[in-house]
């Protein structure tokens, strides 16, 4: 949605234009245009084209045509505009990258221009059909003035699927963060419908739904675990990734497997020209990035890698025990990608991130999260495309409970498989796509060991689910008229438990717990159990006007996999829990309808946009739930239904030397339980808020220009209290305890959330090459946003007053420096 | 390490400055009273007490306190209960508990409860009959040999404070499986009351007080996940203040209680309430279900629970000798002081909520 443009055309590709201009070089072949003879062999490093003769009789148009890749991230570029002789011409590059336009005879001035890439300014003579392959560069940050505006200028009024959103790495970057450290799951947060249980908390919640409703994609490739300790940083590295995509409910039929949401993570490419890269210092972390060609144009190679600094901080402590622990988080990104030949390219993307806390010889815990996946994507003829996918991922957690006689170490993970490939046939007016995809989970044995030497505790295990989930999809684009698009979608999902496992049976009259079992059968192997069903997907767009469309979206989702936690919000060491013949699969029903419009040249949008969701065999936790080392979870949890509704309202501007946004969303997230049994319901079966239901939420975003090379932004956030439950009496056990007596649950709210934050960014402080220099401000007024509110006895009284737990009740200042070296621009 | 301790540690470690303060917090009470019932059954000699309460309520009258009528949310005792204890089934005949104190109901057993017995309580109060989940007394239990040393650490805003840690060395059960340990420790000490100059110089009276040292620290065993019968393990069982109170003797004494598995699970769910610290790895706390129903009415919640368990008791003391640190007499008379400038507990023995002038008959003994 953001990107930071030029005003001023004085960029590296426009010097590079002044320096090649007169020259001629052969120009890249265009590949699968048949019709399109070799009439002229266009120049590709001179602006100036020829193809034929003037001399002689001519008809009264000629094609020019061609493909346009962007140099600095090795793609296709989709939406670059022609213009020709100062007007645009309407006609701009397809999903594939090509563009194809009639002209008359003669010299014509063309164009390409596209929002983040410097344009490139061509003098055509044409007196023949000819080709131009251009390859364009991203614009540089260091402008006269800036803009900010949507990938496309009208993406949002013309994109057919609402409660969609985007954003880029560099967008993100200009968004105040914490400790300096631009963060994926910080930044959306700020978007409408996207919020989170608070601080301290990993993950998201989009329109009211569990943050293990979303699916975590990178590069298409399934991701489990997505944050460091707390939810202060998610796992992605800014540096290495190139923009996100958020379906916030609405998914098409390629993506699946989630009853939520779906988060694309698109990573970048290394340069394919020269070796480069960057290192950084800030208050929490020191990363370093390098990027550079194996074999030049060819194979290219980008290495990310991420790592805390805070054990300083601990080192200062006087307390001896904090001086002897440890506080770690890292991640490292490997990416390469060989284009094997024009169209055709190989990427193979690894992802490894990881926490460790320990506390000087006690608690502790860590996790680590690995994924490698190696993709193809291929242009197989003028129409079609083809991306095939293959993964494997790995999730372990520990946790050290160090305390008495029953000290233990307690270990979990999942491993999964994921294949994945995708046809797609394209023309002007209509695009269908088809793939299959499978995903073999493998949970491991959760298992508890003694730790120390006066641990008594029994070593044990519990053997965890295994799972295959298939699905084949369907998605039909069709622009049915100017006024109308259609994205029409199928996909069909199975699920299967496999054996090895041990399957319980319950007495029907009663809950499911402990104490009811019926029976219990062990299978060595085969299939235990299968779900699955079908997803339709719609969304439509009717415009009622160039600038004004309406939207209207419909998904059915299922979700074989959920994550399990008994806390309040998730945490990195919650367990992943594979749907069992006890524990059905969720299915959930997503609709929205939105208005979208802009206005003054695209330099405001606005937006309205609705959304409401049932979902089915949704999954919360009876009280005192136990799920560590449990073979029957079933006996943890609650079934029941959910309902998530609301509204979210955004004025955005997107040109100017001050621009950004301001939203509003109501959302609702309510859960009911369904059982005749009390064991099995929460609030005797009335509709709950869930932990994650904010009705209120306000973000404001603004950014500014200082000149000459300086940002600056400014950003608020408001949200109304989650869900708590509170104490309303409390009474004293023998012992002299005073314990407290809960209301039903999540029948009271903490206090409200505001929070105001700052950041400015410069440019090219140091070194001409390309370095930056960042101030940022998180939670300027040092306000103590409550993350909870718990009672603790007055020591006075003997009595239980009311706390508020403020994970950051302070300012947070932190500076950040990052230096560029090597590359080929100046 | 508690998982409030732990928590702080971490946001400290995050170089966060976590904050918690207190706030006020708006809450609906309940519409009516609850009834709160708090026991102890083993099988000592006694006597065994049985506790009553109800909490607060909206509809709750105010009650009159030296001649004002007070309203407050403390539990308030509920008297003139009948409360009896059962035996397999059947009524102990002639046995009841006797309401010693408003709320407080006391029995001393003609002869000591036994193991492999089914027990449990009904309470009779107005028209309502509760009554306990049958408990059968456990038989299994581990040995305490207890032990002190004295150490400075962090307590609340003290960053230095003197504190005393009381050890057991246990020595589990032979038996391997299902057998579960609770400590309760309670303390009594000497208290010097200010010996104001008087012409008989009659000393002031002895002063024992009662207390529990750490109520909230409830240590649990669950010997179905040990593997180490007969084995050895040091528990930490209590943490106490060092204060004025250590200027004579201080006794400990600890009850190792060996519970049923409903028992176990009850403390747990205390323990995980009482720890609550409101951080990111604390489960939603909920309300404690105890063991005990209107037989008439079984949606009616009642709060509490009342303990079948096989009891161990040891004793350590303290004497002035073993503490290292500096210890100030805060009731020694000062002349010119005025008398209500001291401390209400100076000046008498009831200004603590548990006391006796009486030695209890161990006293000397140990």
């Amino acid at each position: 949605m953001m990107h930071l443009l030029s005003a001023n055309l004085v960029t590296p590709s426009f010097l590079d234009f002044r320096k090649i201009v007169g020259k001629r070089v052969l120009l890249t072949f265009f590949l699968g245009c048949l019709f399109f003879i070799n009439k002229g062999a266009a120049q590709s490093d001179s602006l100036t084209y020829h193809f034929g003769t003037p001399e002689g009789s001519h008809p009264g148009s000629y094609v020019l045509t061609g493909k346009i890749q962007s140099l600095d991230l090795g793609d296709v570029l989709p939406g670059v505009g022609v213009h020709v002789n100062g007007i645009f011409s309407g006609v701009v590059t397809d999903k594939f990258g090509y563009y194809l336009i009639s002209l008359p005879p003669g010299v014509h001035r063309v164009v390409f221009r596209h929002i983040s890439h410097a344009p490139r300014i061509t003098e055509v003579h044409l007196f023949g059909n000819g080709v131009i392959d251009v390859d364009l560069s991203l614009k540089s940050f260091e402008l006269d003035g800036v803009v900010v505006m949507s990938d496309d200028p009208d993406r949002n009024v013309r994109n057919p699927i609402s409660g969609v959103a985007k954003l880029s790495a560099k967008e993100l970057k200009a968004i105040p963060a914490f400790m300096g450290e631009a963060d994926i799951f910080k930044g959306l947060q700020l978007m409408p419908g996207v919020s989170s249980v608070g601080e301290g908390t990993s993950g998201i919640n989009v329109r009211g739904a569990k943050t293990d409703q979303n699916l975590i994609l990178m590069n298409e490739a399934v991701v489990l675990s997505s944050n460091h300790a707390l939810g202060f940083l998610s796992g992605f590295n800014t540096d290495v990734t190139e923009n996100f995509t958020l379906y916030k409910g609405n998914l098409p039929a390629n993506y699946g497997g989630r009853a939520g949401a779906a988060l694309d993570i698109s990573m970048r490419s290394g340069s394919t020209e020269a070796w480069q890269g960057q290192v950084g210092v800030g208050t929490s972390n020191a990363k370093l990035l390098v990027e550079g060609p194996l074999v030049k144009e060819k194979v290219s190679v980008l290495v990310g890698v991420r790592k805390s600094n805070v054990s300083w901080l601990l080192r200062q402590a006087r307390d001896l025990d904090i001086q002897a622990s440890k506080l770690n988080f890292y991640d490292g990104y490997l990416g390469a990608q060989w284009k094997i030949a024009q169209g055709h390219s190989l990427d193979l993307s690894t992802l490894v991130t990881g926490d460790t806390f320990q506390f000087s010889n006690e608690f502790g815990f860590d996790w680590t999260n690995a994924l490698s996946s190696l993709r193809y994507k291929g242009v197989l003829g003028e129409k079609i495309a083809l991306k095939a996918l293959v993964a494997a991922g790995n999730f372990d957690n520990t946790l050290i409970d160090p305390e008495g006689i029953a000290a233990a170490k307690v270990s979990n993970g999942m491993r999964y498989q994921q294949g994945k490939v995708t046809a797609t046939w394209a023309d002007e007016t209509l695009s269908l796509s088809v793939g299959l995809e499978a995903i073999h989970y493998q949970g491991k044995p959760e298992s508890r060991l003694p730790y120390g030497e006066s641990s008594a505790i029994q070593a044990s295990r519990v053997g965890k689910e295994k799972g295959v989930e298939g699905a084949g999809f369907l998605n039909l684009e069709l622009e049915v008229s100017e006024a109308t698009s259609l994205i029409a979608g199928l996909r069909v999902s199975r699920y299967a438990h496999l054996g090895p496992d041990t399957l319980y049976s319950y007495l029907p009259d009663g809950p499911k717990t402990v104490n009811t079992v019926k029976s219990q059968q062990i299978y060595d192997r085969g299939v235990l159990k299968t779900y699955g069903g079908w997803e339709p997907r719609l969304a439509l767009r009717q415009n009622l006007s160039s600038r004004t469309s309406l939207k209207l979206s419909y998904a059915r989702l299922y979700q074989y996999i959920q994550s399990i936690s008994s806390t309040v919000g998730p945490t990195p060491i919650d367990l992943w829990q594979l749907s069992t013949v006890n524990i059905p699969p969720q299915r959930a029903d997503n609709f929205s309808l939105g208005a979208f419009t802009n206005a003054a040249e695209n330099k405001w949008e606005y937006t309205v946009d609705a959304f409401y969701r049932l979902s089915e065999n949704q999954v919360e936790y009876r009280d005192f739930a136990d799920i560590f080392l449990n073979p029957q979870m079933e006996t943890a949890l609650v079934f029941g239904k959910g309902k998530a509704y609301g509204m979210e309202f955004m004025v955005k501007k997107n040109l100017g030397t001050l621009t950004g946004w301001i939203a509003y969303t109501y959302s609702r997230s309510l859960f009911q339980s369904e059982s005749l049994f009390a064991e099995e319901q929460i609030n005797g079966n009335a509709w709950t808020p869930s932990n994650y239901d904010k009705p209120h939420e306000v973000n404001l975003i603004l950014s500014r220009k200082m000149y000459p090379r300086g940002l600056l932004n400014l950003t608020l956030n408001y949200s109304t209290g989650r869900p708590v439950s509170a104490v309303t009496a409390s009474y004293y056990l023998n012992g002299g305890l005073v314990v407290p007596d809960y209301s039903q649950r999540n029948q009271y709210r903490i206090p409200d959330y505001f929070r105001i934050d700052f950041s400015y960014t410069v440019e090219k402080v140091f070194s001409k090459k390309g370095d930056s220099l960042n101030f940022g401000i998180y939670n300027l007024l040092g306000r103590r946003n409550a993350y909870s509110v718990f009672w603790k006895k007055d020591a006075d009284s003997q009595q239980l007053r009311p706390y508020r737990l403020a994970i950051l009740g302070a300012i947070f200042p932190s500076i950040s420096y990052t230096v560029q070296f090597g590359g080929t621009h100046d | 390490m508690t998982k409030f301790g732990f928590w702080i540690a971490l946001v400290l470690l995050l170089g966060s400055t976590a904050c918690v303060d207190q706030i006020s917090f708006p809450l609906e009470k309940t519409e009516s009273q609850r009834l709160i019932v708090s026991g102890l059954i083993t099988d000592l000699e006694g006597p065994h007490r049985i506790y009553l309460s109800q909490t607060t309520a909206s509809n709750r009258p105010p009650i009159r306190v030296n001649g004002y009528l007070t309203q407050n949310d403390a539990p308030r005792p509920v008297q003139n209960a009948r409360v009896t204890i059962w035996g397999n089934g059947q009524p102990i005949l002639g046995e009841s508990f006797q309401e010693v104190r408003p709320g407080e109901y006391e029995w001393k057993p003609v002869q000591r409860l036994q193991v492999g017995i089914s027990y449990f309580v009904q309470i009779e109060i107005g028209g309502k009959t509760y009554r306990s989940t049958p408990q059968v007394m456990p038989s299994i239990s581990g040995e305490d040999a207890l032990s002190f040393s004295f150490e400075r650490a962090r307590i609340a805003d003290n960053p230095d404070a003197a504190q005393l840690i009381l050890k057991t060395e246990l020595t589990l059960p032979q038996a391997t499986g299902e057998y579960y340990l609770r400590w309760a420790v309670e303390e009594a000490f000497f208290w010097d009351l200010t010996f104001f100059p008087n012409p008989f110089n009659k000393a002031p009276p002895n002063c024992i007080v009662f207390a529990y040292p750490d109520p909230e620290r409830i240590t649990l065993v669950n010997g179905k996940v040990l593997n180490r019968p007969g084995g050895k393990s040091t528990q930490v069982i209590a943490q106490r203040l060092v204060d004025q109170s250590f200027l004579s003797r201080h006794y400990f004494m600890v009850n190792q209680l060996s519970i049923t598995k409903e028992a176990y699970t009850y403390w747990e769910r205390v323990r995980e309430v009482v720890n609550n610290s409101g951080s990111v790895f604390d489960s939603p706390p909920a309300a404690i279900r105890g063991n005990l129903s209107n037989i008439n009415d079984p949606k009616e919640v009642v709060l509490g629970f009342v303990e079948v368990a096989k009891s161990r008791e040891t004793r350590i003391f303290t004497t002035r000798g073993d503490v290292p640190y500096f210890l100030e007499k805060v009731c020694e008379y000062i002349p010119g002081k005025r008398y209500d400038q001291y401390l209400p507990t100076c000046l008498s023995c009831s200004a603590f909520p548990n006391s006796t002038e009486e030695y209890p008959a161990w006293w000397f003994r140990d």
